[in-house]
This record gives C-alpha cells, structure tokens and sequence, in this order.
C-alpha cells in the first residue's frame, strides 16, 4: 500500500521535473515576452509551476490578419508593463508566477495542428494547477471594441492577481523626444533663416488653389471612409484576379477611392481647359477639334464613372456607355 | 411706343419693356424651380398617403400639436410624463422649438386668413415648402458671391443654375421629402439664408445686414443642432481673412455684429443655455471675436506711434496676452467653468472614438463615414463639378469666393467623415457647380456673334466651325442636366420616398403590397389598452408609440439616459424569471416587440438585439456578456442551435413564442436570418409571465401583457412549469392527433 503511494507521488512528480522552472524561465527571458515555438512548447505547455498567458497569432502578411497586427502590440505592451510592475515596484508577491508568451504560426505549425485551431488570434490561459496537457483553461473572446481593458480586466479575475500588476507602464522614449526637438528646433531655424522663400511659399496662391481642390476631390472620393473603417486596399478572388470595386454603400476597399480621385481630377482638369479653351486658341479648327476631343472624353470619362457607380449599386438603371 | 426700328436697321425695345420681360422670365424660372423641387417630395404622399415619416418626426409632430394646443410658455415649460417613465422629460427644456414654433404660426395664420387646415398636413408639406424658399436663398447666395467676384462673371446665370440644382438634389431631398418632419427640413433652408446674408454683411460692411445674419443665426439655433456649424465656419472666415492680411472695418463690424447678438440670442434657447460659452464647440468664434479687437488696436497703435516704439509695445504685448490667454485657458477648464475637450470634440476629429467609447453612437447609422457612391448618389455629376467650381473661386480671391472655398473643404471632410452632413456640402457643392456651369454655358450658349458674322459672310469657314464647337459642347452638358433630372428623379422614388411606418413591397403578380403592420398595432394599443398603461420597447420605437398610440413609453430617440435604455435592453436579454423583477419594479403593462421573421422585414428587434445587449453590457458586464450569444462558432443563431443565453432571453422568446403556429405543424423558417427552425423546438418555445395580447397582421408587431402577480403569491414560471408537466401523455398524443384550428388572423 505504501509502495503504491510512494510509486504514484514520484509518477505525479515526474512531470513536473520535466517542466521548465519559473526562476531558470524569467532569469533568461527577463522583461520579455516569451516566444513558443515547436521547439519547446512540450516542456512549456506541459508545467505545473506556473501560468501562461499565451498569444496565438499569424503576423506574417501573406496570411492578411488586421486583428493579429493590431492586437500584438496591445499585448506586447501589456506584458512589458506587467513584468516591470513585478520587478521594480514590487507590486507583487513572491508566489506570483505568471509567464506572458506568443506563438507565431510559421514557427509552431506543430503546435497550432494540435491545438486544432482554425482561426487567430487567441489568447489561452493556462492554469499551473489545472492538470497537464496543451487544453487552456480559459479561452480570450475578442469581442469588445476595447481590447485592452478587456483583456486587463479579463486577467484579473482568472489569475487572481491584483490589478495593480497589470497597470499600463508607458515608457518615456528620450530618443524620440531629442529627436522631434531637434527637428522642430531645425525646421524653426530654417524657416528664420530662409523668411523670404518660406513667406514666397505659404502665400502662393497656386499652392494653396491645388492643396484645396486636392483636399476636396479625396474627401469626395471617399478618403476618409477608408481611415476611419481601415478598409483593405485591394480584394482577390479565388482565381487571383483582382476585384476593385465590392458592391453596396456599407463597404469599400482603398482602391476605389484610387480610381475614383484620378477620374475626378482628370473631370476636373478637362473641365478647366474647356471653359479656358476660347482664351487659348485662335484657330478656329484646332478649337473645333480641341473641343469636340474634350467632349468626347469627358462623356467617356463619365461613362466610366457611372459604369463604377453600377459596380456599387446594382439596381441603377442609367447607363451612358456599356464597359 | 414700345418698340421701333431705327434708321439703322435695328429693332429698339422699350427699356422698361426689356426690364418686365427679363423680371417675368426670371419668376417663371423660380416657379419651374419650386415647381420642380416642391413636386419631386411628393413621392410618398402620392404613394402612401400625408403621414408623417420614420422616427424622430413623430415626436416633432407630437410636440407641435402640444404646442398648438397650448401656449407658447406652457411648451416651453413642458414636462412630459408619458415619456421615460418613471423619469419623465423635461421637453420643454431640451428640444429645439423652431420647427414646432414655425408650423404652429404657419398654422395660426391660415386660420386667421380663413384657410384652417389641418395641422398634420401643416407638417407633412412643411419641408417641400421651405424647400422651394432654399432654392430662392441659393440664388441669394450665388448671385451674391458671384457679383463681388469680377472674374466669375455671368453672374445670374450661375445663381439661376445653383438654385435650380438644389431644389432637386437628392443630398437634400434626402431630409425634405413630405413626411419627413424633422428639424433639417428647415434649418437647411435657415442655413442657406444666414450664409447670404453673412456675405453680404462682410461685402457691404452694414450693421444692418450683420444683424439680419444675426436674426436667422438666431432662428437657425432655435431649430437644429447643426448650427454649430455656421458657429465654426463664420470665424473660420474671418480668421483666414486676417491671415491674408484682409483686415478692414466691413470684416470687423459685420463679425462683431454677428457674434455678440447671435451669441446673445442664441442664449435664449433653453436648450443651448450657457453652452455658447463654455462648450469647445463655440470656443473657435469666442477667441476669434478676441482676435479682432487684438487686431483692431494694433492697427491703431501702428497708425498713430513710432515704428520703434510700435514693435517694443508689439513684443510685450503679445507675451502679455500669450500667457493670461493660457493661463486662463488652464484654469478655466481645471475649475470646471468651460469643457472644452468633451467627447464630441474627439468624435470629429478621431471619429473612431465614438466607436469606441459611446456605443448609442456607433449604433445609429447616420454616423457612419461616407463611401464615394454615396456622394455620386445624392450628388450626381455635380460631384465632378465641384472641385472645378472651386479652381474658379481661385482666380480672385475676393472675400465671398474665400468664404466658397473655407466652406468647400471643410464640408467636404465633414461630410466624409459622417453621412447625414451630406445635408451641408449639398449646397456648396450646389454654388460651385452652379458657377461652373453658368461660365461654360455663357461661352458656349452665346453664339449670337458666329451666327451674325456667318449670316453676314457665307464663305467664312471660321464661325461656322466655331459655332459648331459651341454646340457640340453645348449639347452635351444639356444631356448632362437631363440626365441629372433623371438621376435624381431616380434616388428620390427609390431611395428617400418610403415612410417607414407604412412599407411598400410586390405581391408575386407585380401589383403593389402595403404593410401597415405598424399603424395597425398602434391603433390596438390606442385603442384596447388603458389610457395609463405603460409600454416597453427598444427606444427606436418610443417616438412613435408617443405619437401614434399615445401611450407611455419608458425610452426613446431623445437616448438621454443611457442607464434607463440599458435597464430596458438588460430586460430584453435576460432571462424570463430576471426580466419579470425588472419590468415589475418599471412598473411595465405592456411590451412591444417587433418581429420580421415571418415575412422577412430585416429591420426587426432580433436584428438590433446585440446593441441592447452591447448597451446593457456596458452598464452590467457581470451579468450580459455579448459572447453568450453567440454560438461557439462564432454564429449569431436563432434556431435549434442558439445558445442557451439567445433562447432564454425574454426578447427572443416574444419574437418566437407561437412561431411555429404560423406554419401548421412543418418546421418554421425565420426568413430574415434564413434559419429553420425544428417544429417541436418551435412548440417548446414557451412564456409564463407574459401573455401575447396582440400580433399584427404580418407578426411585425408583436404586443404582450405582462400577467398579474399570482393570488396565492406563487412564482409565475413554477405555475407554468407544473401546467405543463400536469399535461399528461395521452392528452399531449390527443393534441397532436387533433391538430386544433388555429385562430390565426391572416
């Protein structure tokens, strides 16, 4: 009976030799966020002396995630502040052992086949005590708009920790500030010394006239939808051809907006020379040609952009020329 | 004589005669305007009938009928009680009165003349009328602009085509058909007047004229909340005029007028109160009123000192002024005196704050950003007239055309960042193409010399290739024109004519279907409820059920309180036991769901069910959590495989309660989420503390009476619970054997 007991303590135990130690873990990687690979997610994964946060993600751009690139410096940050907080305020006890790590996936195929995920990004956490094995305890929901004191908030009621631990630390970047110093310092020394062309510059009425009509054709065509929303630039069908234009009001991509400012300068280039054209020319055939050719094109030009609008609204029932 | 022919061949009209052709021309063109403009906003009269439209209507029309019932001082001293119950509202205090007050003269004047007319069709017909007044201050507006700026010449004809542009536009039309009795009806309008008479003021430099701008800036902030705009861009003007060095005592006398009356009247709204001088919103013309009397001394000081003397005083003058403007600033605002960086101010500037931060916010789709189409849409090829407009207003940049171009960039980011401020590009963009098209077509239309000098010399190649040109070019923008009259002719018809409250769909035949599910069910509560009882809804609702069913609503659009729409979505998504406490302790009679499942009518409460969720989330984020409705997958389901929160909450069991009643028997398909659901879970859809009191025609309105407390004190849910089980085999067999006919009203 004791030889039982005895056999299944060193059972218990042995897996826990196997695991990495939390001091040996923090003395290496100290201040920063782990990264797990194939290569040592069996030993990390599989501890009984301390909690993971783990970030699953897919940065590299061919896999195209906006959520995984906007998040990872949210977590980043998150981590950074957290062991500082650790460190150098002593915010903490001695028994706080958590560890914050990220999994990239072109590292750790391995590791996300036998996680069987199916989409990034996920934030698992894993309990010390909660058993062995790669099942988190708790799964992350990216739902809210506010990832951050979500995700703060989140932390602190699975890990029991106070909240303290995870106040945000902005660091003050010195090299940063000297240099934005230096630039204004610069620029104001410049614009002193060189008074007269700065002066020749700001009042150019031409630069002013093309800055206006430039602001104005971008917002029209749609600039600030594409700010605000963080709309993709271009979409590809299966078949690798590109598509540039989505259907409906509720969405565009980047390159409409593209597309859509050239013809507007171009509608408002041609418009120009055609009011100014009897000024211009003597001739009365080259007006006659001149005239006729910018009628035709801006019809043309026209036609294309209606041809664009149908892209976008289906149901429209003008046309002038058929693309 | 009128009219004779001189020696010299020429036939000599009458000065006066020319004069009375030229003035009976331009009215028949402003009839054909208003004509126009009036008749293209009939569309929804003609197809439904004079109601009013949507949401926020209904509380205006409701508020003008208060209004023309009572007094003046009794409106403004309104406290609503049938509104936010138990809070109440104090209305009085916190609408804009223009609107009411404008339809209730309109109103009291027909009356006194003789003509009384009904004060809905006072409503309706209100936003066309005042439309074809804003294509009269457009002409103002344009001819005023284009008349001080030498290089924009053809000066009417630009105007007559600016006005004849925006009557029809549909960026316009889109807030004035009939029906739509909302605060923009007017205030376009009011807009459009106070920017003419504020150029006017700067070119003529008359106090009288800055107290007219004044005088409407007053009506304009008695009527809609977008007065802040002319706020913002009558400064915007000023200050760009001093930078170029345009100081003079016009700018100064017209800008002082303006701001200290306007700021003065503005103040007597109840509404607006002290905000003139505390919100960020009216900071920009507080400093630039300060700018000017800066500017005034100093130019008086560079009059009468020595250079020398004028820059050392320049030096310590602006360090003094620096640092007490800053200062106070700081202090200002630490004291808690001025606000000047409230959340609106980061919502147009960093407009994914809003998104964020105010969820009631990012749940009205007006405040969305505005894709390209959108301004092809209600612009057509206006759009592409515009920036050229503005290359013209360039050439001279006489004080009007500065205020053209401030107004054209800065409508232009505004409208891009939000949809409904369309409604203020529409008319500069209006201008611009409006000039543009006046120069081209007085080049090109004026064949008047090709025609003589061809008449006179057959041979000369010249003018006939001249005239040729003319008219090619000429022809094309005349199709262009007509092919905006169909353009918008098109948008309006289709996009902005519907009501809302009445929708229009096909029967399968073709002919035309009207569901009037909304009126009918308003018209039950009216009629078969208590003159006290109490109805929740989600707050979209509330306008109407205020004015239609004159019923007590907990929320509604005003959205005042976000912790009372929270309490009321915390009620929709909860379960049955925990919704029954809330809407006890509201003291609710009756809830109103609307429900599109059964015909596919996609605007339904199921639809907007995540922004209760998500409102009552913020507020009690231990209880709701927006992921338990969703499925693990991620999905949002409503049939067999939603989850346990999505079918335990109150809101989906009133839409789904006797859903599958409506398909005798074969499983029940909800045809806006395309989802079956299984007959016998349908059947195990079940309500204990409610009972369905009313459903309309097509289901869209679904109304239920919360029961009375049990006599003996039990739980409601135990009772129903006990019934259910006390059904025993043999009956449940018999049912489903008998199939009993259902009473359904279809």
């Amino acid at each position: 009976m004791r030889f039982a007991s005895l056999l299944l303590s060193i059972g218990l135990l042995i897996p826990a030799c196997l695991g990495v130690r939390y001091e040996t873990l923090t003395s290496k990687y100290k201040k920063n966020i782990l990264k797990i690979t194939d290569a040592n997610y069996q030993n990390l994964l599989n501890n009984e002396d301390f909690d993971i946060v783990l970030y699953l993600t897919a940065s590299s751009p061919q896999v195209g995630c906006v959520l995984c690139n906007e998040f990872q410096p949210v977590f980043e940050q998150l981590a950074a502040s957290f062991y500082e907080n650790l460190e150098t305020h002593g915010l903490g006890s001695d028994d706080t052992k958590l560890i914050f790590a990220y999994s990239d996936f072109p590292d750790s195929r391995k590791l996300f086949q036998q996680l069987a995920l199916n989409n990034v990004p996920k934030v698992y956490y894993y309990n010390a005590q909660q058993g062995i094995g790669l099942k988190p305890s708790d799964e992350f929901m990216f739902m809210s708009t506010d990832l951050l004191s979500t995700l703060t908030s989140w932390l602190v009621a699975k890990t029991h920790l106070s909240p303290e631990l995870f106040n945000l630390r902005t660091k003050v970047n010195y090299t940063e500030l000297l240099l934005t110093f230096c630039i204004v310092f610069g620029l104001g020394v410049t614009i002193i010394l060189n008074y007269k062309r700065v002066l020749a510059i700001i009042t150019n009425k031409r630069g002013w006239q093309a800055l206006s009509i430039l602001l104005v054709i971008l917002f029209t065509s749609g600039y600030m939808f594409n700010l605000i929303r963080n709309t993709q630039y271009i979409r590809t069908n299966k078949d690798g051809s590109n598509i540039y234009f989505i259907g409906g009001h509720q969405a565009q991509l980047g390159v409409e907006t593209q597309i859509i400012s050239v013809i507007y300068g171009l509608f408002c280039a041609g418009m120009v020379i055609l009011v100014d054209l009897f000024k211009k020319f003597d001739n009365a055939k080259l007006r006659l040609f001149s005239s006729v050719g910018l009628s035709i094109g801006l019809f043309v030009l026209y036609s294309i952009l209606v041809t664009c609008f149908h892209a976008k609204n289906t149901g429209y029932p003008y046309w002038l020329l058929k693309f | 004589m009128v009219s004779l022919i001189d020696n010299e061949g020429y036939l000599r009209v009458d000065p006066t005669l020319l004069k009375l052709v030229k003035l009976l021309l331009l009215t028949l063109i402003f009839v054909s305007v208003s004509f126009a403009a009036v008749s293209s906003r009939l569309f929804s009269v003609i197809r439904f009938e004079s109601i009013i439209h949507e949401f926020d209507p209904w509380f205006n029309f409701r508020a003008t009928k208060h209004l023309v019932n009572t007094s003046f001082y009794e409106f403004l001293n309104w406290f609503d009680d049938k509104t936010w119950y138990p809070l109440g509202r104090v209305t009085g205090g916190t609408l804009y009165p223009g609107l009411m007050v404008t339809s209730s003269v309109i109103y009291h004047i027909l009356k006194f003349v003789g003509l009384p007319v009904d004060i809905r069709n006072i409503c309706v017909l209100l936003a066309p009328a005042f439309s074809s007044i804003t294509s009269v201050a457009m002409y103002l507006l344009t001819l005023e602009v284009t008349s001080t700026t030498p290089t924009l010449k053809h000066k009417k004809t630009a105007a007559l085509f600016s006005a004849f542009l925006m009557g029809i536009t549909p960026g316009y039309i889109s807030r004035s058909v009939a029906g739509s009795y909302d605060n923009e009806a007017i205030a376009i309008t009011l807009l459009l007047v106070t920017f003419f008479l504020w150029v006017k003021s700067v070119n003529t430099g008359s106090i009288f004229y800055g107290a007219l701008t004044a005088m409407f800036y007053f009506y304009m902030v008695s009527a809609w909340g977008g007065y802040v705009f002319i706020t913002n861009i009558i400064p915007l003007h000023v200050f760009i005029l001093l930078l170029m060095g345009r100081f003079d005592y016009k700018i100064y006398t017209s800008y002082c007028t303006w701001y200290a009356l306007g700021t003065l009247m503005s103040m007597q709204i109840p509404f607006v109160g002290f905000l003139p001088i505390r919100s960020n919103d009216h900071m920009a013309a507080f400093g630039v009123f300060g700018l000017l009397q800066l500017v005034l001394l100093v130019s008086y000081l560079k009059d009468t000192l020595s250079p020398t003397k004028f820059v050392r005083l320049m030096f310590a003058f602006s360090a003094v002024v620096a640092t007490v403007g800053i200062s106070g600033l700081v202090l200002a605002t630490k004291m808690g005196w001025i606000a000047p960086w409230t959340g609106r101010f980061y919502s147009l500037w960093d407009t994914n704050y809003a998104k964020v931060h105010i969820p009631i916010i990012a749940s009205v789709s007006e405040h969305q950003p505005t894709p390209w189409s959108s301004f092809f849409f209600d612009l057509n090829f206006m759009i592409w007239l515009f920036p050229v407009g503005v290359y013209f207003c360039f050439q001279e940049l006489s004080n009007p055309a500065v205020f053209v171009i401030v107004y054209s960039v800065l409508g232009s980011y505004f409208a891009g960042v939000m949809v409904r401020l369309m409604l203020t590009l529409a008319p500069i963009v209006c201008v611009c193409a409006g000039i543009t098209l006046g120069r081209l077509f007085n080049i090109y239309l004026d064949v008047k010399d090709e025609l003589s000098s061809w008449w006179n010399n057959k041979e000369s190649q010249d003018s006939l290739f001249t005239l040729l040109s003319k008219m090619v070019v000429s022809a094309t923008f005349v199709f262009y024109l007509v092919f905006y009259v169909q353009h918008c002719t098109w948008v309006t018809s289709n996009a902005y004519s519907s009501p809302s409250v009445v929708l229009a769909s096909r029967n399968p035949d073709g002919s035309q279907l009207l569901i009037d599910d909304y009126r009918e069910a308003y018209y039950w509560l009216r009629m078969n409820t208590p003159e006290d009882a109490k109805v929740m809804a989600w707050w979209d609702y509330g306008y109407q059920i205020g004015g239609m069913a004159d019923r007590t609503t907990f929320v509604d659009n005003n959205t005042w309180n976000n912790t009372h729409i929270a309490t009321v979505g915390r009620a929709m998504a909860t379960s049955e036991d925990k919704a029954e406490v809330i809407m006890r302790q509201l003291d609710v009679d009756y809830v109103l769901v609307i429900f599109g499942g059964l015909i596919g009518y996609s605007g339904d409460d199921i639809n907007k069910f995540l922004w209760m969720v998500r409102i009552s989330e913020g507020i009690w984020p231990e209880e709701i959590s927006e992921r338990n409705y969703f499925t693990d997958r991620g999905a949002y389901r409503v049939d067999d495989l939603a989850t346990d929160a999505m079918k335990n909450s109150l809101m989906y069991k009133l839409s789904f309660y006797r859903f599958g009643d409506a398909y005798n028997g074969l499983d029940p398909v909800d045809r806006v989420r395309q989802q079956k659901l299984s007959s016998s879970y349908a059947k195990s859809i079940t309500l204990d503390v409610m009972e369905e009191a009313f459903t309309s025609e097509n289901w869209i309105v679904r109304i239920y009476k919360l029961k009375n407390r049990d006599n003996f004190g039990r739980d409601l849910i135990d009772i129903g619970k006990k019934d259910r089980k006390q059904q025993s085999k043999r009956t449940k067999r018999m049912l489903s054997r008998k199939k009993p006919t259902l009473d359904l009203r279809v």
